[in-house]
């Protein structure tokens, strides 16, 4: 597990360093103008009456207009060509390489031309959203031969921006002057991680589906696989851009269902460590994270970055909640607790664009962890349940020689011959007394779970024949309890031994039971009267409490509580369990 | 024959006390009930008795401190208890017979007959002996005695190391519980066989025996030819 999470945190930090951003862009004049004339395509046409404007600044939805844009080279007194700057996987060096070519992502439908020629067109440029027809949204456009010589430049688009749907009426041009080849491979290499993280994803959804169904019923489990098929979901709409290149008005439906996709997975996130860790409240913790992650939505008008916020606000509520896991000793909350920190760390220190590498690997890998934490946790409950398993057979005989024992059997025989010669007919009940406690003792003896009515009917009898062998009457009195819940055999019959046998009791006193509902469970407290003979011994219980904790781990593995004490009067002990989170009830 | 029952089942102590009554008619002095040691120990300081009846598991009592307790003290102990599984255990600390439950009278009867009549050996011998020591139980191995001297109602454990401890049970009760190789070889002395070096035969029919460790010894008039003949 140490070595997952020192693997993953070395590839979050590697990929800190992986396709960086590029170098210097070029110094940018840009100049608007509403209208369409082709002769403002030419490059000494004078543009001084046009409007300045800066790149972000561009008129949504507002007829045919142009834009020309000065590209000058900041060295061109002392370099021969036009350079692309770029660093390649890894931070050995910056490279470099002739541009011959231009990238755009454009929203809007365009015919673009450099230095007067036209060099590229997309979609149909068109008077009003009917007549336009929308273009792609990404561009690789090669440069004619020689352009990378020159030391200025003059682009002109003839452009319209009908089907640009997002809500603001202004938007931005991002193009950058790159490198044709060198371009074309980390295009090609785009798609890559979002794909892996959609298959790795749907494989962690079937697998997870799979256990959750033949293996473990458990809610974080199933919560896995529903938190693994959102980010498969969200991969999947972040690698349609490269895989299945669309026109620009799909380019918001786009970005909005990624950002609900993640604010989605975000919310599921939560939900998933909270169970994983069982954490109390869950509504309520939820409930505190919706006001940031709404505050993530607002923190910028530009989608990608309200994805980073929404990132933010996920860890940050992700962090409170391992922390709190931690703090309350939740096997597994150290681990995830260092990978919620570590992706933190991440998206604040990473300055790049998002939506790359360090996102799917920082969500995949709390994804990861959480899952191995499960993994091992329900690794160990199963270890634990088939060592109770183991034990099953040896409480099944535990609990037949309670009442065989030789103490109790040969002590009853005993006093059994006694009255045969004393009191031949007071004899016949007291056998009959004692052969309806075995009759029933065998009976449960083979069952892991018993309803409480048989349970109590037990105790009665064994009361019972423990006042016709000593002379000494001792009462069972019960309050609010439910007869039909289950509850492991002879559990309450040993507690009601120990104190026989541990207390000084007086004749005319009695057993008490009483039974609370809590959140998901019951809670028992029992109260042996009589004052304790040696305190310790008491508490240590012997064999007998050895086979109730036994009892109680086999049939509400690591859900059991159990303690107990001396009050006033006599000793207390409290027995509480949690049903099964996903049955609800019988484990 | 005085004797004191520790039974904690009322049925069970009726039953031991009907059957006891039966067993030695006239011939029982008194019979004390209890259903504790420390109740009985109680009555035990201000009465002398022959024999105890213990059971082992009285209620949420250590029956082996109670074992040890009542082997320690001046009159014979028999367990009458349905833990047989400790019946070796209980030999070993030197009671005179362990009766299982449910018993009968027959076998009650048994058990009593080794209190009332001449010193016969126990079921099995002791391998320790229970000695009182500054309000706390210590058990010397019988296997560590070199011979045993009678002092009126007490006895003094020598041992080989030479040191002496005193013991609450008279020579007689302690004769009963000793192994084979402890024999009575003067009325004030029990000495054990294999520490024995010489036996010497001196004017005025005096008879010595002498030990390994070079200790003399008295040896009855009586017991001599008998002591002789176990030596040769």
């Amino acid at each position: 597990m140490s070595r997952a999470i020192a693997l993953w945190i070395i590839l979050i930090q590697a990929c800190v360093w992986v396709p960086a951003g590029r170098a210097q862009s070029p110094d940018r004049d840009i100049r608007l103008k509403h209208g369409d004339d082709p002769r403002w395509a030419a490059p000494d046409w004078d543009d001084s009456d046009w409007t300045p404007i800066k790149y972000t600044e561009y008129p949504a939805r507002a007829g045919i207009y142009w834009v020309r844009i000065r590209l000058v080279r900041p060295d061109h007194s002392t370099a021969p060509e036009w350079v692309d700057r770029y660093e390649y996987l890894w931070p050995s060096g910056t490279k470099q390489a002739p541009i011959d070519g231009l990238f755009f992502s454009t929203v809007y439908s365009f015919e673009l031309f450099l230095d007067g020629q036209r060099i590229a067109t997309d979609g149909v440029v068109g008077h009003d959203r009917a007549s336009e027809v929308p273009g792609k949204l990404d561009h690789l456009v090669r440069l004619p031969e020689g352009a990378a010589r020159r030391p200025v430049h003059v682009l002109a688009l003839r452009m319209s921006t009908y089907h640009y749907n997002f809500p603001a009426t202004q938007m931005s041009i991002g193009f950058q002057p790159v490198n044709f080849a060198q371009r074309l491979r980390e295009e090609a290499l785009q798609p890559v991680f979002p794909l892996i993280g959609a298959v790795g994803s749907l494989l962690m959804t079937a697998t997870s589906l799979v256990l959750f169904w033949f293996i473990e019923r458990r809610r974080a489990l199933w919560l896995v696989s529903v938190v693994s098929l959102v980010l498969a979901v969200f991969y999947g709409l972040i690698a349609v851009r490269w895989v299945l290149p669309y026109t620009y008005d799909w380019h918001y439906p786009r970005l909005l269902a990624i950002t609900w996709v993640l604010t989605c997975a975000s919310v599921l996130l939560i939900w998933l460590l909270l169970e994983q860790f069982a954490v109390p409240r869950k509504l309520l913790w939820l409930a505190l994270s919706a006001p940031l992650l709404v505050l993530a939505w607002q923190a910028s008008p530009i989608y990608e970055l309200k994805v980073l916020w929404i990132c933010r606000a996920m860890l940050v509520v992700l962090l409170a909640v391992t922390g709190w896991a931690c703090w309350q000793h939740r096997p597994g909350a150290w681990l995830a607790l260092a990978g919620v920190a570590v992706g933190l760390l991440v998206v604040q220190t990473d300055r790049r664009v998002f939506l790359d590498p360090t996102f799917f690997l920082m969500i995949e890998g709390i994804v990861l962890l959480v899952f191995a934490a499960l993994g091992a946790q329900v690794q160990a409950e199963r270890t634990r349940a088939r060592e109770a398993q183991l034990t099953t057979a040896r409480l099944e005989t535990e609990l037949l020689k309670k009442n065989l024992q030789p103490h109790f059997l040969l002590n009853t025989l005993t006093a059994v011959a006694e009255v045969i010669e004393q009191d031949p007919q007071g004899a016949v009940g007291f056998i009959e007394d004692l052969g309806a406690e075995f009759r029933l003792l065998a009976q449960m003896s083979g069952e892991r779970l018993v309803p409480l009515e048989r349970e109590l009917e037990l105790c009665r009898l064994h009361l019972k024949v423990i006042g016709r062998r000593t002379g000494r009457e001792i009462g069972l009195v019960t309050e609010d309890v439910n007869g039909s819940l289950p509850v492991p055999p002879a559990l309450f019959l040993t507690l009601i031994e120990n104190g026989l046998v541990h207390q000084r009791w007086a004749a005319g006193s009695a057993f008490r039971l009483r039974s609370r509902p809590e959140e998901k469970g019951v809670s028992h407290v029992f109260f042996s009267p009589g004052t304790a003979r040696d305190e310790n011994t008491r508490r240590g219980g012997g064999t007998g409490l050895r086979y109730v904790k036994a009892r109680l781990e086999e049939s509400f593995p690591g859900r059991w509580t159990f303690t107990h004490g001396a009050v006033a009067g006599g000793w207390e002990t409290i027995i509480s369990w949690q049903t099964d989170p996903v049955s609800g009830g019988v484990p | 024959m005085k004797l004191v029952l520790i039974e904690d089942e009322p049925l069970v102590a009726q039953r031991l006390e009907r059957f006891c009554r039966e067993v030695l008619g006239a011939g029982l002095e008194r019979l004390h009930r209890a259903s504790s040691f420390d109740e009985a120990a109680a009555w035990l300081a201000e009465n002398t008795v022959d024999v105890v009846l213990l059971d082992l598991n009285l209620e949420g009592q250590d029956g082996m401190e109670l074992l040890k307790r009542s082997v320690a003290s001046s009159f014979h102990t028999v367990i009458v208890s349905a833990n047989t599984d400790r019946a070796l255990e209980a030999f070993q600390y030197g009671v005179l017979d362990f009766v299982p439950k449910p018993f009968t009278r027959e076998r009650l009867a048994q058990a009593l007959s080794r209190v009332r009549g001449p010193v016969t050996r126990a079921g099995q011998a002791a391998r320790n002996l229970a000695v009182k020591k500054a309000g706390r139980i210590e058990l010397v191995p019988v296997d560590d005695v070199l011979y045993v001297q009678g002092a009126g109602n007490y006895s003094e454990l020598v041992l080989a190391d030479g040191r002496r401890e005193l013991h609450d049970k008279t020579l007689e009760r302690l004769e009963a519980l000793l192994p084979e190789d402890f024999e009575r070889t003067h009325k004030s002395y029990l000495v054990r066989l294999s520490a024995i070096k010489a036996l010497h035969a001196s004017e005025g029919s005096h008879y010595e025996l002498e030990l390994k460790n070079g200790t003399c010894l008295p040896v009855g008039r009586t017991r001599y030819k008998e002591l002789r003949e176990r030596l040769l």
